[in-house]
């Protein structure tokens, strides 16, 4: 604003900004403190997890004792408060061995696509997937994907990569996009067609299964509570970050 | 409380786990061995900051503790209780803990103050005509308080002539605080308050808080009235000298860096 006109609503909003900034952590000093959010931007990676982490997390507890999958069972420590409680350390085998495989799928060049359930976790599923460059379906996963793939017309820029990200070729329409080599789900309820047609084209899958869940629909299932968005998030981040292990081994 | 047993106590307390915990100066060991040469003694200073900042800030921690204030700084604690009554007590915790440091922050010793730099000394003489009757203003303010309290050179969000925000006084008593009008507690309770000066206070606490939150007085320079800040040096009767030797001890580069550059000098 000029001499003669007072401050704009920016300038004072600017002011105040600037002032807080330099001065609002004024009168003591607060040491600092974990932060679900730093999660996101640095992901613990599966070899750092701890069972301490999955608890802090809340992974393992189960859904109720009513609704219980018997071949759940050998995943189950206990019962309490009228849940059932996932053994961690299941949990945290079965985590490693999924990171493993994704690791080595993004290491050999496939191609892994997170899918996202929840719009809780969509940010960060959508993160986690980020860290490799993978696809992720946050919205709905649309029947058909893999089974009657078709160019639609949103779809801009597929290309063919070498294994050195370089770009070879673009597809055309008739040509078929490539199969994913793992699909990483959250939630297994949600996604049955999805898990379905993985099958029916022999692509493995990973995925969070609950005391609910049935553990069969997935290749490597990781036993562990799919309604916390902070364990979704630990596991997310503990996936893309072999993820992207994978693809910088690969690309090095 | 023996003042001799100063030293242990203070090394009690920072072994202490709080959430709060005492804010750096930037010559803090120098401060506790010598307090701040021309203006504090070694057990002044420790009185007016160590002790007593430790004090505000641990009872600030157990207040807080358990609720969503826990990790917030003080000012943030100000701005978001400033107006709910059912938090005064942190409120009054918060608010003296910001004061005392943003007081605090702004000495020097006295040997090695420099002058005013020229854009801090342009400001004020727009505002007061000349540095000296901003210092008389200040010390008149402070002489005339019966209580506790600070007093404030604030930045107001007004214009004078030349495209800079304008400066004033403002005297908080207790522990009010710049950032909301209806808590700045700037009326002097000690004296009898005329029907005008009541109903203007009532406005106050009517009128919203500012457009977004948003605080637009701004504070630049402070002086700690309370009487832990200098009753250990000075004295009750002495608070000239204790005045004139806090204003022989500010930072004036301290200060110029907390008035508002202007808009030009702020990237987009």
């Amino acid at each position: 604003s000029s001499r003669d006109e007072p401050f704009t609503e920016y300038e004072l909003n600017a002011r105040t900004n600037r002032f807080l900034e330099l001065f609002g952590g004024m009168g003591s000093s607060i040491p600092e403190r974990f932060s679900y959010k730093s999660q996101n931007t640095d992901p613990i990676s599966p070899g750092q997890i701890t069972i301490s982490h999955l608890l802090a997390a809340g992974a393992h507890l189960g859904n109720n004792t009513e609704i219980f999958k018997k071949s759940m069972q050998p995943f189950i420590r206990g019962e309490r408060a009228g849940l059932y409680i996932i053994d961690l350390e299941k949990t945290l085998t079965h985590l490693r061995r999924a990171a493993g495989v994704v690791r080595d799928v993004a290491q050999a060049g496939g191609l892994i696509v997170f899918v996202n359930s929840d719009e809780l976790t969509r940010p960060h599923v959508a993160k986690a997937a980020s860290l490799s460059r993978s696809p992720v379906i946050s919205d709905r996963w649309i029947p058909g994907t893999l089974t009657n793939p078709r160019v639609f017309e949103g779809m801009q820029n597929v290309v063919k990569l070498s294994m050195s990200d370089n770009v070879l070729s673009t597809l055309s329409s008739t040509e078929h996009p490539a199969k994913p080599d793992v699909v990483i789900f959250f939630n297994t309820i949600n996604n049955k067609t999805a898990l379905r047609e993985c099958a029916s084209m022999n692509v493995p899958t990973i995925g969070i299964v609950d005391t609910d869940c049935e553990p069969g629909l997935v290749s490597y299932p990781i036993p562990a509570n799919d309604d916390s968005v902070r364990a979704i998030q630990l596991i997310a981040g503990a996936l893309g970050k072999a993820a992207q292990e994978g693809v910088e081994q690969r690309l090095s | 409380m023996l003042r001799h047993s100063l030293g242990r106590i203070a090394v009690h307390r920072y072994a202490r786990r709080q959430i709060h915990q005492l804010p750096t100066l930037k010559r803090i060991d120098e401060y506790r061995n010598s307090g701040i040469p021309g203006l504090y003694s070694p057990t002044g200073f420790g009185a007016a900051w160590t002790e007593y900042q430790t004090y505000l800030l641990d009872r600030l921690s157990e207040l807080t503790a358990g609720t969503d204030f826990e990790d917030k700084s003080p000012l943030d604690i100000v701005l978001k209780t400033s107006r709910t009554p059912e938090h005064s007590v942190i409120f009054n915790y918060a608010s003296l803990a910001f004061n005392n440091h943003f007081y605090i922050s702004a000495l020097n010793p006295a040997k090695e103050v420099r002058g005013i730099p020229p854009t801090v000394e342009e400001r004020i003489v727009r505002s007061f005509q000349t540095v000296e009757a901003l210092k008389e203003l200040m010390f008149q303010r402070a002489l005339g308080m019966f209580g506790n309290g600070f007093v404030w050179l604030v930045e107001l969000p007004e214009k004078v002539d030349v495209g800079r925000p304008q400066l004033a006084v403002v005297n908080t008593y207790n522990a009010g605080t710049v950032f909301d009008e209806a808590r700045r507690q700037q009326l002097d309770l000690t004296g009898t308050i005329s029907s005008e000066q009541a109903e203007a206070a009532m406005d106050l606490v009517k009128r919203p808080p500012g457009a977004l939150g948003r605080a637009d007085v701004l504070p630049i320079l402070a002086v700690n009235m309370w009487q832990y800040a200098f009753l250990q040096d000075y004295g009750p009767a002495k608070k000239r000298d204790y005045l004139e030797n806090w204003w022989n001890s500010i930072d004036w580069d301290v200060v110029g860096q907390r008035l508002f550059p202007g808009p030009d000098l702020i990237a987009h």
